[in-house]
């Protein structure tokens, strides 16, 4: 039945090994041509709740961002943003929280090069910006979700923001200021994340990277019960995060992230 | 012929010669000079500086093994954003 599916997006038709090992392993990347098969067929199933046009501007900065040869990148960008400061006060209050997402996700995509620069007033200026506009975000569709529009906002969408604005706070630090930053405790300690996480893992135990994060809050946090939680969340999801030294794609192994060291040492 | 042949002798000597006088200063260059009295006295200096530096390291090492023990941070591990 699936496979049927995926030939309908893509008739040359994939394999079920790969499929298998695209699902069991995931430090397997996909090429270019499958990956886009299976994000036809995601959106066919799962449909965004947000505006066609919101979707299309996220889509165009996402490929601007990853195309470094472009010749007027930063100008662009500096562009793109001028033009969504304006554009985000008009139409519904979906596609303005959608908007104020993606100009947060701009603002936090500078903040790894200014910290790694050492442009204290910069990077804070941008965290300040991020943070802002997924607030506004988060609030537009909290009011959404509660007074039952026909457009339903899942318990993800919400733990996706929240979990942005986590990213604020902890991309703007080096590795080694993670663990003692109060700025980031506070937040951790004021936000109901840990919570929003294990409700989400509930639903959706496959999901790695919620068991990841939480597993690397929870070492900040230095609380043994939820770093054992997500672990075997972690280890639920895919087995091959029973080795400390698993690095699946897009992330680097835990054993080499300095978050995760307090956890390491309660888990071994 | 004979002149051609007393040449080439002669010159051979003279080059092989030569080269034996620049070893001999090589040599004279490479043989360790007498130390005086003041380098002597930081040389002992520095050996017992390089054993301070031993103390102080085995004590770093005592200390790391009563403490728990850290990895060592290899990189950022950045959060990536969620849309």
């Amino acid at each position: 039945m699936f496979l049927q599916k995926i030939d309908l997006v893509y008739p040359a038709g994939i394999d079920p090994k790969t499929l298998t090992a695209l699902y069991r392993k995931p430090h397997h990347k996909a090429n270019t041509q499958i990956s886009k098969a299976i994000l036809q067929l995601h959106d066919q199933q799962f449909p965004s709740p947000f505006p066609a046009d919101t979707q299309a501007l996220l889509n165009i900065y996402n490929r601007l961002l990853s195309c470094k040869k472009h010749p007027s990148l930063d100008q662009d960008i500096k562009d793109f943003m001028l033009f969504l400061s304006s554009d985000l006060n008009f139409g519904s209050d979906l596609r303005k929280a959608r908007l104020h997402w993606l100009k947060a996700d701009m603002h936090l995509d500078q903040l790894p090069t200014l910290r790694n620069n050492g442009q204290l007033p910069a990077l804070s200026q941008q965290k300040k910006l991020a943070l802002d506009h997924y607030l506004q975000a988060y609030q537009l569709l909290e009011g959404i979700k509660e007074t039952q529009q026909p457009v339903s906002i899942d318990d993800f969408t919400l733990y996706k923001l929240q979990q942005n604005m986590l990213a604020c706070h902890l991309n703007a630090l080096h590795s080694d200021k993670r663990y003692t930053d109060a700025s980031l405790k506070h937040y951790l300690s004021h936000s109901n994340f840990i919570q929003s996480s294990k409700r989400v893992l509930h639903t959706e135990p496959y999901q790695w990277i919620i068991a990841r994060n939480g597993l690397r809050f929870s070492s900040i946090n230095k609380n043994n019960q939820d770093c054992d939680f997500f672990y075997r969340a972690l280890i639920r999801a895919n087995h091959a995060f029973k080795d400390f030294n698993y690095a699946p794609n897009g992330a680097p192994p835990i054993m080499h992230s300095a978050e995760f060291q307090w956890a390491i040492a309660q888990l071994s | 012929m004979l002149k051609n042949i007393i040449i080439l002798f002669t010159s051979l000597l003279i080059i092989s010669g030569c080269s034996s006088s620049n070893e001999q200063e090589s040599v004279k260059k490479q043989a360790p000079v007498a130390a005086p009295i003041e380098s002597m006295e930081a040389m002992d200096s520095s050996v017992f500086s390089v054993e301070d530096d031993l103390n102080t390291q085995k004590e770093l090492l005592n200390k790391s093994k009563r403490a728990p023990s850290i990895l060592i941070i290899v990189e950022d591990d950045d959060m990536p954003r969620l849309d």
